[in-house]
């Protein structure tokens, strides 16, 4: 018998044990992950996997925030995978911010694991 | 900045940091000393700055090596690498900002976070980054162990603190928000 799909992620965040946090909750909940160390890789990931069916995404970043991501897909109108982002910063500009540009939700570090699993099984696509 | 306000920053930033490291699964007690401590023992020092029109400066964590391995977040069977450690020392700090800014939010103080940096050593010894820098180092026990954290800054010449609720976070540690 074929055996279904598994679900693809891809999580962006320049802390790998921040992305590694991510990936165990959802490797375990039975998701793929591709991980991506900053906004550049970020985007060629997103570009590599088209089949992605959700993005998470921290904010403060070196050579590419997650706010210029999401403006960077935005520009390119490529269809986005729903797109959520996991970070430290609560300022609500920046947040609407996201918001403008297709963000679909936000998570404050450090997350709670069954609430961000919760989320994923709500976004991913 | 009035005195009273850099007291109120310094309760913001000690308040922050017992919160992050109880979140972590690690709660650290305000030191009675106050006596910079350099052991022998490996020491991890991550380090980030912020920016800002009203205030500038950095935050600084120094923690042992067991404080960061039992606060590390990821079980693994093999003991936990320099790096990883490394890693996990600046995301703690990146973590620790974040609370503090939206804490500074809220008292009608913005500030920007750079990009967190982690070195790993033995007897580290820090001096201020600035001149005109205030800067008040906290030690915190951690059991045995010692963790410290300094948060040093410049301000400018008209900053007040506000009393509070003038630009709230959207939302609180561990929030999700959909859209």
């Amino acid at each position: 018998m074929e055996e279904r799909m598994k679900k693809k992620v891809i999580v962006i965040d320049d802390s790998r044990t921040a992305r590694q946090c991510v990936t165990t909750v959802l490797v375990e909940a039975g998701y793929d992950v591709i991980e991506a160390e900053d906004g550049v890789d970020g985007l060629a990931q997103i570009a590599r996997n088209q089949d992605a069916s959700m993005v998470i995404c921290d904010l403060n970043m070196p050579r590419m925030s997650g706010l210029d991501v999401l403006v960077a897909l935005r520009a390119s109108k490529a269809v986005v995978p729903p797109f959520l982002m996991l970070t430290t910063e609560a300022q609500p500009s920046v947040v609407q911010r996201a918001k403008d540009n297709g963000a679909r939700g936000w998570v404050i570090k450090p997350f709670k694991p069954d609430l961000l699993l919760a989320t994923v099984r709500k976004l991913a696509v | 900045v009035e005195s009273r306000d850099w007291e109120h920053i310094n309760e913001i930033v000690v308040g922050c940091a017992e919160a992050l490291f109880s979140a972590v699964g690690l709660p650290i007690r305000r030191a009675s000393h106050t006596e910079e401590v350099v052991g022998a023992s490996p020491q991890m020092l991550s380090l980030i700055g912020f920016g800002g029109s009203q205030l500038r400066g950095a935050v600084l964590l120094s923690a042992s090596r067991p404080v960061l391995e039992r606060s590390y977040p990821i079980r693994h069977a093999d003991a936990v690498s320099d790096d990883d450690l490394r890693d996990w020392s600046a995301e703690l700090v990146n973590q620790l900002l974040g609370r503090i800014k939206n804490q500074l939010l809220s008292r009608g103080v913005t500030i920007q976070l750079s990009t967190p940096t982690a070195i790993s050593g033995v007897q580290i010894v820090v001096g201020a980054a600035w001149t005109n820098a205030a800067c008040v180092p906290h030690r915190f026990d951690v059991g045995a162990e010692r963790l410290s954290m300094r948060f040093e800054a410049v301000a400018s010449d008209n900053v007040v603190l506000a009393d509070g609720g003038m630009d709230e976070p959207a939302l609180g540690e561990t929030d999700i928000l959909l859209f």
